[in-house]
């Protein structure tokens, strides 16, 4: 890897022997069409970013959904919570009666280390909390899953017989909220991702058209570019790296209001002392900071892609190739099954010297001669080769 | 650095098409054309509009490709040439086309300095080879004057010394005394004999046979896409296949 790096670096080396008169132009470029086209690129900045926090903060609260509702997944109805310190004769003969019940499907204990864990990730954000409160505080519980077509009395049936048992702190059921927001949190979620995306796609289309307009705009720069030998990077870099500090910018706003977003509808549900669901409603820090790095990637990536598009027609046009992506296609295929024609008649050829080989008529040299003659890489040291040397 | 021009001053065509046909459509624009042009030679392509001179130049550059035959430069079969390698192309064979394209806004000095910044050249030397070249056509004194503020003639020089600034091998000059007048035409075509005799190969497509005949070079006739004759006033050798 390390070797195909420096085999990479040094061919570009050989290629652009004098980076940074290039890499002084690109950026010169590149300022110039930022301070060109203000209206537009703010214009693809805001789109980005709306796209962007739409997308960061349906992750963000996805998360906090998953928190809040991380015990009641897979079909647990019914938690009974067992006090701390609770012999563990008790817990073996709750766990027992629970498994003979034919209205439970299935069973599971969660101890207190467990429960512990799952308090610490809820609030990775809090180590103080995480560390005043300790496992031993938390109650182990069983957790218990009823047979599918158990009515919400047998479910409740199951509990009852232990709301009053010695050991046991309490008996929690999923309500009809809980229940509601597992139905709908996937939803809002899925909705939330789409509508991320589609505003994805336009601010794409935007960044696109953006891109467009300033290449239209320096047509004449880009034609002169191509015309004196400026490779496909050069000519391409300036806009890709505009679209990427759009999309960067973008992404940074985006990530501003993520952040600021997830902080207020975490206080809002938090605080809500009504549904008690809501209140483990949290979004970890580090949850938040990967998704902000996710939008700022993303944002790059949308603008670069956009603009490495946008200037591809005018490129393309130059090196004979069609700007249509379809006529282009069709333009290789001919091309290839052209090459392949040529191949194979250069093969019947030499088969069919080989068969009667024939005096040499010095063709071959002398084709190798304008191969060798005069190669194609020509660097600028030949410069003033020169203009004065005859005049 | 790779490769220098020495290899300019060898025998044997630099440029050669051979049996070279091109469409745009319904339209042919170019049937069988095959002809060769020395190293270092002046040579110019003469023609009515629309016989197939531009479409000759753009072939060279690989702006456009061939629908049949092979276009040779300096050796390669340039349209079975990777698209990574059309910049090295360019950087070998420079073209100016009809329109004189200038940056707007922006001096002679900037325009020529612009084209040696892309491919890569440190300012000192760009800005020594802008002196040279500057004074090769004629434009010192105007080296400050914005695009706009150029008379038909400036710009060409301009062009022109933007073009070979780079020191390509080969220049090719799309119609560069279209619109000018008789005494302008004469010290554009004085700017091109030196470039010629300074080992560059110069091709000009030109419908003007004045110019032509003032020259006194080979020259490669053209009529409805096809090559009618080749006149030898020079020493080619190299054969026509025409």
């Amino acid at each position: 890897m390390r070797e195909a790096i420096t085999r990479w670096w040094e061919r570009g080396r050989d290629r652009y022997p004098n980076r940074r008169e290039q890499f002084r132009q690109v950026v010169w470029s590149t300022w110039v069409s930022l301070k060109n086209n203000v209206p537009l690129t703010v214009a693809s900045i805001l789109c980005a970013g709306v796209a962007l926090s739409l997308m960061g903060t349906s992750m963000t609260v996805s998360s906090g959904i998953d928190n809040a509702t991380a015990r009641w997944r897979g079909g647990v109805e019914t938690i009974i919570f067992l006090e701390p310190e609770a012999d563990a004769n008790v817990i073996s003969s709750v766990g027992r009666e629970l498994e003979s019940n034919k209205l439970v499907a299935s069973v599971s204990f969660v101890s207190q280390s467990e429960a512990y864990r799952e308090f610490s990730e809820m609030f990775a954000d809090s180590p103080e909390l995480v560390r005043s409160i300790g496992a031993d505080a938390l109650p182990s519980s069983w957790r218990v899953v009823p047979v599918s077509d158990a009515t919400s009395e047998e479910i409740e049936s199951i509990g009852e017989r232990w709301q009053e048992a010695p050991g046991i702190y309490q008996v929690v059921y999923a309500k009809d909220a809980v229940r509601a927001v597992l139905r709908i949190s996937s939803t809002v979620s899925w909705s939330l991702s789409l509508l991320a995306t589609v505003l994805g796609v336009a601010a794409w289309l935007l960044l696109l058209a953006g891109a467009r307009a300033a290449a239209f705009a320096r047509r004449e720069e880009l034609t002169i570019m191509r015309m004196v030998g400026a490779g496909r990077m050069m000519v391409r870099l300036p806009f890709v790296l505009e679209g990427a500090i759009a999309g960067a910018l973008g992404a940074l706003g985006g990530s501003f209001a993520v952040f600021k977003t997830s902080k207020a509808i975490q206080e809002r549900l938090a605080g809500d002392g009504d549904v008690a669901i809501l209140q483990s409603f949290v979004i970890p820090g580090e949850r938040i900071k990967s998704v902000v790095y996710l939008m700022m990637l993303l944002g790059v990536l949308l603008g670069a892609s956009a603009s490495f598009w946008a200037v591809g027609r005018y490129v393309r046009a130059s090196e004979g190739l069609p700007t249509s992506m379809v006529s282009r296609t069709i333009k290789r295929i001919d091309m290839v099954s052209k090459r392949a024609r040529l191949a194979k008649a250069r093969r019947d050829v030499s088969s069919a010297f080989d068969a009667a080989p024939l005096q040499s008529t010095g063709l071959e040299r002398e084709q190798q001669t304008q191969h060798d003659d005069l190669s194609l890489e020509h660097g600028e040291d030949g410069e003033s080769a020169s203009l004065h040397r005859g005049a | 650095m790779v490769g220098t021009l020495a290899s300019v001053e060898t025998e044997g065509p630099i440029i050669t098409m051979s049996r070279v046909s091109k469409r745009y459509g319904d339209v042919e624009a170019l049937r069988d054309v095959s002809f060769g042009i020395n190293r270092g030679e002046l040579a110019f392509l003469v023609g009515p509009s629309g016989s197939g001179k531009s479409t000759i130049l753009k072939l060279l550059t690989r702006e456009l490709l061939p629908d049949d035959g092979s276009v040779y430069v300096a050796g390669r079969d340039i349209s079975r040439m990777r698209i990574g390698k059309i910049p090295q192309l360019r950087r070998v064979a420079a073209y100016v086309p009809q329109d004189n394209p200038l940056l707007p806004g922006r001096s002679i000095e900037e325009n020529i300095l612009f084209a040696l910044s892309v491919l890569g050249w440190p300012r000192e030397r760009a800005g020594r080879r802008v002196e040279e070249i500057l004074e090769l056509v004629g434009l010192t004194d105007r080296r400050k004057a914005r695009s706009e503020e150029l008379s038909g003639g400036e710009r060409q020089r301009a062009v022109i010394a933007r073009a070979v600034a780079s020191a390509p091998k080969i220049l090719l000059a799309d119609e560069p005394t279209g619109n000018l007048d008789p005494d302008t035409t004469v010290g554009v075509m004085r700017i091109l004999d030196a470039i010629s005799r300074a080992g560059t190969t110069v091709l000009v497509s030109t419908h003007d046979r004045n110019v032509v005949d003032a020259m006194k070079k080979r020259v490669i006739a053209l009529e409805n896409g096809r090559v009618s004759r080749i006149e030898e006033y020079g020493s080619y050798r190299g054969g026509s296949d025409a």
